[in-house]
């Protein structure tokens, strides 16, 4: 089969040949690859920013998708962001502002360092990008690193509340409740309607369910006529619905039927209180003006321009009347009384006695101290810096699951929350969610933000 | 092989001044002519008509150089009347230091730089090659050894000189010189050759020459010698016999009893050994190896046969004389046996791999052996890109020194290029010295601006490896054919050719290391 | 067939080594804080891609830079194949791992991957094509010479079959010598390089029993020449595939290193230091 002389050669060539074929394939790739960069590029340039850009903005910044400078100057500024996003420069935004919403701290919040909104912002992502999502890699840098090293809850390692007012057992309540067959927490807790959490209990909603027999809280204990005023020597209106109180032989009256906040107690208690020391009443007086002004024009004050603050306007005018009718009721109270003698330290004891026997309805859940009532504060927000939402928790566990002292708790000022152990004991990598932005905002939600 | 193709650019212009750079049978002597000169006396007349084309007259006036040092030569001269002076500028290379020069400095400027030079009067410089040590090429001295360093030596009528140039190729060792008038017999390689073999007598006469001048130095050069001292060698020299054989000769068969010990002088030798009904090649001598010492000192039979691949020149040392060295010098059995079991090792490996043997044999049937620098082409990795022929196109102002074409072995293309061979017989007869191999070297270039175009290596190329391409001479203002080859890209750091092999799949083999040329081959393949 | 391994493990081990580096480093700090290619180490890789895939975009110039800083044009290819798939994998910790998002992003991905893996392609044709040639070949041709070499062999053939028989003359000029007359190029070569061999050489069995004694040495002549037609063939289609080859993957990589300069140049341009 072999043909040639030379085993494998075709010929020899007679003399030598420069072989040309690989460049001319090459050189032919090259200049159409060259060919290809060109016509790229000159449609780049010709639409030079869109396709420079490394990918379509956000759902909420399309509009801004062909007009780089809107953001770039070339470089983004944090200044461009607000520009739209904190429009009366009130530095809610800034990382300042983080760190003083959580520390309260306005050195630690002078301290802290400047982030641009790129930091943990970028945009250029894809339309459905959600840019406001925050990544915990970049709470890390400041705080701990993972859930399961979160510190525990300021109140738990507190142990106790500050003094609520009201005297107030957990157990006995729950042991009554359970006794009459009803729901346990919920008879008194009942959801708000977002089912974030639960309404503010009051008496009128909760505690008159049980704490109101026949549409009364009890009678006084029998007093000293002539200590108080008995409503037959009232002219006020309110207190010409109640008979006419007698005197038994001891010259005591008792006075039946109290109702909660009744009008004749507060108006005997104070005029009591207000004799026993003088300057406290005129103090106290002094504070209920101050409010009232402030109140007053803050009402006056005109609302902010934006659309939030317009749809809240009506609720937040009504607010503002009902704080300064009550305010009025109560400096109306103090005026009522204020041209009561002073009184020598025999007279004194006599009106705490006093005091303390028409109020004995009241002393049952109020505290009183020198014939004043302590005001009873309902702790708004159980977590400072976090929020928290009952719905999924209730739906999948019992109350007492996380609340597990309240079945023992006999004061109101008891801690009944549960530890951040129990929570990291359900939130664990890979089964619920563990990750900051799941109870904690950076950005503090509060508007206006007092500027520092 | 039309390589050679082109005719000499003026054939009567050469005859005139490069005396036997051509055939000229129009001048040689008659047959009684020749008889009468004193070494040809008594010769046959079957014999006379034999060297009667390869011998010529030949005058040269006084100061005229009949012989440049370091030159190749392929003829002998022997002085009818007139004085000649011999001058050594140079040591022999055996008393040289190496050159401290290295390829990146020199290189051989192209034509078109070399174009503004023409007409200087400045001696051409040679390209001065790697150091002699690299190569290792035995350089026999082939002058009187007397000769010092810048003394003149005078050679009277009767005298010849020129003949172990020509017989072995070596570059000539001294520049011989007409002090007057000079009359002179050529006496070319050919009919050298011939009066080797048929004249006894001339053949005893140059064999006394080559003992008085060269043996000694040769031996010195053989590793195995190097320690003995010069009333030994003295005495030794006395006692060699120095042979030669024909090509294919077989100079020693397997088997038969070992009487003597043998050194190359010139010429290839195989060595083989039966394998079945098979020959299988072991590896092959060339100058300054020698065998023959395993048998010896075994006290047993040849245990190789011995071919001689081409004309061979041999030193024959009876097997007393060598006993009598080894007795004397006791440090050169530890020599002798390694060299004596690594020959036994490789019969061993041969017969368990005939492959590697094939290879061997290949590089003998093709004449690789010849060569120091083969550009070889693993064809398994070739994708045929040809940048190696562009690259060294290149490097030799656009055109290239070889095309991807050659014969193929096994998976290995051996393109048509120069193998720089050991004995470069393509330097034989260039009329203006253009072609050349700085002594210790490897690479033969072509000065392109001496060359005239001549075609005389072409035709000695025994593989065609030099083609003469029409290049437009800047001088002679026409397109003139001048020969070209691959110089190894004096000037680089190594060959374009494997520096730009994308896949290296390009090598340069030197066949002069047999052993690393054993294990390259076939384990790249 | 042996198609060569990798000749130079340590090329590949160094990038295996690198590149592994590289994606380490990336889950690393990407479990510490968000990976971003703007920011100190994103830029890091991303300029450390670019300036590999601009080494890599020297390799058509490497006869003019071989003395700097490979040396030989082998160490050049080994550095283009095994820089470019460090470029790529840099590439790839450069943006992320993820999706992109704009034009420019996909642009850029897609070229990236699209030339390393035709690089890779290549790679596979080079070790594959002369092993096939080698093995399956005996005729050896440059490739710029093959047209002319089949021209050549024509002529031969045309000259062997003058003043043949009639049948001869017949068999010769419809079904020999139509086939002799150009190159003609298969893809099939690519899987089998002597194929069909037999199937074409059928006609000559075929045609022996009915020649003269004679005229059966002139056939094995044509045979022998339509034998090594053949050989060119196969030779010429798989050379010049090789060729073409640069199409595929020279004008992408060409568009890839033009888009990877306007893209560092807005980048810079645009860049925030972090």
């Amino acid at each position: 089969m072999r043909r040639l002389a030379a085993p494998g050669a075709v010929a020899r060539a007679n003399r030598y040949v420069r072989p040309r074929a690989m460049l001319r394939y090459f050189a032919g790739a090259l200049a159409l690859g060259i060919l290809l960069a060109g016509i790229t590029l000159v449609a780049v340039f010709h639409r030079a920013e869109p396709l420079a850009s490394p990918g379509p903005l956000a759902a909420p910044h399309a509009s801004l998708d062909k007009t780089c400078r809107s953001c770039h100057s070339p470089r983004v500024a944090t200044e461009r962001c607000e520009q739209c996003h904190d429009p009366f420069a009130t530095g809610r935004l800034t990382n300042a502002a983080h760190v003083w919403s959580n520390a309260r701290d306005p050195r630690a919040a002078a301290r802290a360092a400047r982030l641009d909104c790129a930091t943990c912002h970028t945009d250029h992502r894809g339309r459905r990008f959600a840019m406001a999502a925050g990544d915990d890699r970049q709470c890390r840098g400041c705080h701990f690193a993972t859930f399961g090293s979160h510190p525990e809850f300021a109140l738990v390692k507190a142990g106790l509340q500050k003094e609520e007012g009201l005297q107030f057992s957990h157990k006995k309540h729950l042991k009554a409740v359970r006794k009459a067959r009803l729901d346990d927490c919920l008879y008194c807790h009942e959801p708000s309607r977002d089912r974030r959490g639960f309404v503010a209990l009051n008496f009128e909603q909760q505690c008159s369910r049980c704490h109101l027999p026949g549409g009364f809280i009890g009678d006084t204990d029998p007093v000293a006529a002539r200590s108080v005023v008995l409503p037959q020597d009232i002219q006020a209106p309110w207190a010409k619905i109640r008979s006419a109180v007698s005197k038994d032989t001891a010259g005591n009256a008792v006075i039946a039927k109290l109702a909660h906040k009744d009008p004749w107690v507060v108006y005997n208690q104070v005029r009591l209180a207000s004799q026993v020391d003088p300057a406290a009443a005129a103090a106290r007086k002094a504070g209920l003006e101050r409010r009232l002004a402030e109140l007053t024009s803050r009402l006056a004050e005109p609302d902010k321009p934006t659309v939030q603050a317009a749809a809240l306007r009506p609720r937040r005018r009504t607010e503002l009347e009902s704080a300064i009718q009550s305010v009025r009721e109560e400096l109306a109270r103090l005026a009522a009384v204020s041209s009561a003698p002073s009184v020598g330290a025999e007279g004194k004891q006599a009106r705490l006695d006093a005091i303390s026997a028409i109020t004995a309805p009241c002393a049952l859940c109020h505290v009183y101290d020198g014939g004043w009532m302590k005001p009873v504060l309902v702790p708004a927000v159980e977590l400072a810096r976090a929020r928290f939402s009952h719905l999924p928790h209730v739906q999948q566990i019992a109350c007492a699951k996380c609340h597990s002292q309240i079945e023992e708790s006999k004061k109101a000022e008891n801690v009944n929350l549960p530890a951040v152990a129990l929570c990291q004991s359900c939130h664990r990598r890979g089964e619920n969610r563990t990750d900051c932005a799941e109870c904690h905002a950076f950005h503090p939600q509060v508007e206006p933000w007092p500027p520092i | 092989m039309t390589s050679g193709s082109t005719a000499p650019a003026d054939a009567g212009f050469f005859s005139r001044a490069f005396p036997h750079a051509l055939e000229r049978p129009e001048q040689t002597l008659s047959l009684a002519e020749l008889a009468a000169v004193p070494p040809f006396a008594g010769l046959a007349e079957t014999v006379l008509k034999k060297i009667q084309p390869y011998v010529l007259p030949a005058r040269y006036l006084a100061g005229e150089t009949i012989l440049r040092e370091g030159e190749f030569s392929d003829a002998a001269y022997y002085v009818l009347d007139g004085v000649v002076e011999v001058v050594l500028k140079n040591l022999p290379t055996h008393q040289q230091t190496p050159l401290q020069a290295t390829r990146s400095n020199s290189r051989v400027r192209s034509l078109s730089e070399r174009a503004a030079e023409l007409g200087a009067t400045a001696p051409r410089q040679r390209a001065i090659g790697k150091p002699a040590t690299t190569s290792g090429t035995i350089i026999l001295s082939d002058i009187l050894h007397e000769v010092k360093l810048g003394e003149r030596v005078l050679l009277e009528a009767g005298e010849i000189f020129g003949e172990i140039s020509a017989l072995s190729r070596y570059p000539v060792s001294a520049t011989v010189q007409a002090a007057a008038e000079t009359r002179c017999l050529l006496v070319r390689t050919p009919a050298l050759r011939i009066l080797q073999r048929s004249a006894p007598k001339f053949k005893e006469f140059v064999d006394q020459r080559y003992r008085e001048r060269a043996l000694a130095t040769h031996m010195r050069n053989v590793s195995l010698f190097a320690g003995c001292d010069e009333q030994f060698i003295a005495r030794l020299k006395e006692r060699v016999e120095l042979v030669s054989f024909e090509p294919g000769a077989l100079i020693v068969e397997e088997g038969s009893p070992a009487d003597s010990f043998f050194l190359v002088r010139e010429g290839f030798v195989k060595v083989s050994a039966r394998s079945g009904a098979a020959d299988l090649a072991l590896t092959y001598l060339r100058k300054g190896d020698y065998f023959g010492e395993a048998a010896i000192l075994l006290e047993e039979p040849w245990p190789f046969s011995f071919t001689a691949i081409e004309s061979v020149e041999l030193v024959k040392l009876p097997r007393a004389a060598f006993q009598e060295m080894v007795a004397k010098y006791p440090e050169l059995k530890r020599e002798l046996w390694t060299a004596a079991t690594d020959r036994l090792e490789t019969r061993g490996r041969a017969t368990r791999h005939p492959v590697e043997s094939e290879y061997l044999q290949m590089a003998i049937d093709t004449g690789l052996i010849h060569g120091e620098s083969v550009l070889m082409i693993d064809l398994n990795t070739c994708t045929g890109c040809d940048d190696c022929v562009r690259a060294c196109a290149e490097t030799h102002d656009g055109v290239p020194r070889f095309i991807r074409e050659g014969f193929k072995f096994q998976n290995w293309l051996v393109p048509a290029s120069c193998y720089q061979c050991t004995d470069p017989v393509c330097m034989i007869g260039c009329p203006t010295g253009a072609i050349s191999r700085p002594i210790g070297t490897t690479e033969v270039s072509i000065d392109p601006v001496s060359c005239i175009g001549c075609g005389n290596c072409g035709r000695r190329c025994p593989w065609g490896n030099i083609v003469s391409v029409p290049f437009s001479h800047p001088v002679l203002k026409k397109d003139i054919a001048l020969a070209t080859k691959c110089d190894l890209c004096l000037g680089r750091d190594r060959p374009a050719c494997v520096q730009m092999c994308p896949h290296g799949s390009a090598i340069r083999v030197s066949f002069k290391d047999v052993a690393a040329v054993e294990r390259l081959l076939p384990a790249l393949g | 067939m042996k198609v060569a391994r990798p000749k130079r493990p340590a090329w590949l081990f160094t990038t295996i080594a690198v590149a592994a580096a590289g994606i380490l480093f990336f889950v690393w700090s990407g479990s510490r804080r968000v990976w971003s290619p703007g920011d100190a180490a994103g830029m890091a890789f991303g300029i450390a891609a670019a300036l590999l895939v601009f080494v890599q975009a020297l390799y058509p110039f490497r006869r003019r830079f071989a003395a700097y800083p490979f040396g030989t044009a082998q160490r050049w290819l080994q550095f283009h194949i095994y820089g470019g798939a460090v470029g790529f994998v840099f590439v790839l910790v450069h943006e992320g791992f993820r999706a992109p998002a704009g034009f420019l992003g996909w642009a850029l991905l897609l070229l990236s991957a699209w030339s390393t893996a035709t690089g890779l392609a290549g790679v596979w044709l080079q070790k594959w094509i002369p092993a096939m040639i080698s093995s399956g070949l005996n005729v050896l041709a440059v490739f710029d010479r093959i047209p002319e070499l089949v021209e050549t062999l024509r002529s031969e053939s045309a000259t062997l079959a003058a003043g043949s028989s009639e049948m001869f003359e017949r068999f010769y000029s419809e079904e020999i010598e139509p086939a002799l007359a150009g190159v003609n190029t298969s893809w099939d070569y690519l899987l089998d390089v002597q194929g069909g061999r037999e199937r074409r050489l059928a006609p000559f069995n075929r045609m022996a029993p009915f020649l003269a004694e004679t005229e059966r040495e002139r056939l094995a002549g044509l045979r022998a020449i339509f034998n090594e037609k053949l050989e060119l063939d196969a030779q010429y289609s798989l050379l010049r595939i090789l060729r073409l080859w640069s199409a595929v993957h020279v004008p992408p990589a060409v568009l890839f290193v033009a888009l990877i300069l306007y893209h560092a140049g807005v980048s810079l341009y645009y860049w925030r230091a972090p």
